[in-house]
């Protein structure tokens, strides 16, 4: 099975020069653990995840600063940049390998330099639980 | 494959009564996005995850809200009350369409009322990985 057979081509992402405040209410509203980030010109660079957020929370000592720091901080200051990726034709299982050797909950899809999709733990566990795999 | 083939038994927890600033340094200091809540008597009565923090953030107006949130909020109040639980002779494929029914990322695995370890999406997606699924 190819990673094009499962994966999410509806995606929601975020822009570098948003806040991280922006980017948790996506988040929250999205249900999702992350967010791919797409610079100016909608090229995917980084993700950000909930992960990262309460790493950025945790490193705030200053109770009174904790509460604004979403806001004061841009998604570009705390994503992890050049997400791994993943092409349309890879296999299923070398994706999962990949994932878990990253330690990494998504792969961004990319054909061509462009982004077409995502695919998450969630679709390999719905492959399982449907016998694809 | 069964669940007990696949689930981890090494759990940290978490106590009903620490605060949300206490669960986001033991969710950054262990990795994981998701630890069991406990009560005073050692019993699991929830979990809670990066998404519940960040969901609980995401609610907040402003930042005198938010830094109440972290210094006051107890985790008892933003946890996922006891979710469904998995047994450990459970069938990895069902476990897997449960997981994606009732959109978690894990289950607790309990075994005449013990909890004895946790199943996540990531353990599935290892099996996957190693083609055991």
């Amino acid at each position: 099975m190819k990673v094009a057979d499962i994966m999410q081509t509806t995606l929601e992402t975020i822009g570098t020069e948003d806040s991280v405040a922006d980017a948790v209410t996506t988040i929250a509203e999205q249900h999702v653990s992350g967010l791919p980030v797409v610079d100016h010109r909608g090229h995917l660079v980084g993700v950000i995840s909930s992960t990262d957020v309460l790493q950025l929370l945790s490193e705030v000592s200053d109770p009174e600063r904790r509460g604004d720091i979403l806001e004061a901080t841009l998604v570009r200051e705390i994503m992890t940049a050049k997400p791994v990726t993943v092409e349309p034709d890879a296999d299923v299982h070398d994706a999962a390998r990949q994932m878990l050797y990253g330690e990494i909950h998504r792969l961004f899809v990319e054909y061509d330099g462009a982004l077409v999709g995502v695919l998450s733990q969630s679709d390999i566990v719905g492959a399982v639980a449907g016998a694809k795999l | 494959m069964r669940v007990a083939d696949i689930m981890r038994s090494n759990l940290k927890t978490i106590d009903a009564d620490a605060t949300v600033a206490d669960a986001v340094a033991s969710l950054t200091e262990t990795g994981v996005s998701a630890l069991p809540v406990v009560d005073r008597l050692g019993r699991a009565v929830g979990i809670c995850s990066t998404q519940d923090v960040l969901a609980a953030e995401g609610r907040c107006q402003g930042p005198v809200a938010r830094e109440q949130l972290f210094e006051k909020t107890l985790v008892l109040e933003i946890m996922t009350p006891w979710p469904t639980t998995a047994h450990p002779d459970e069938d990895v494929r069902k476990v897997a369409g449960r997981m994606l029914k009732d959109k978690v990322q894990r289950f607790f695995v309990e075994e005449q009322g013990a909890l004895i370890g946790v199943i996540s999406q990531t353990d599935i997606v290892a099996a996957v990985a190693a083609t055991r699924v």
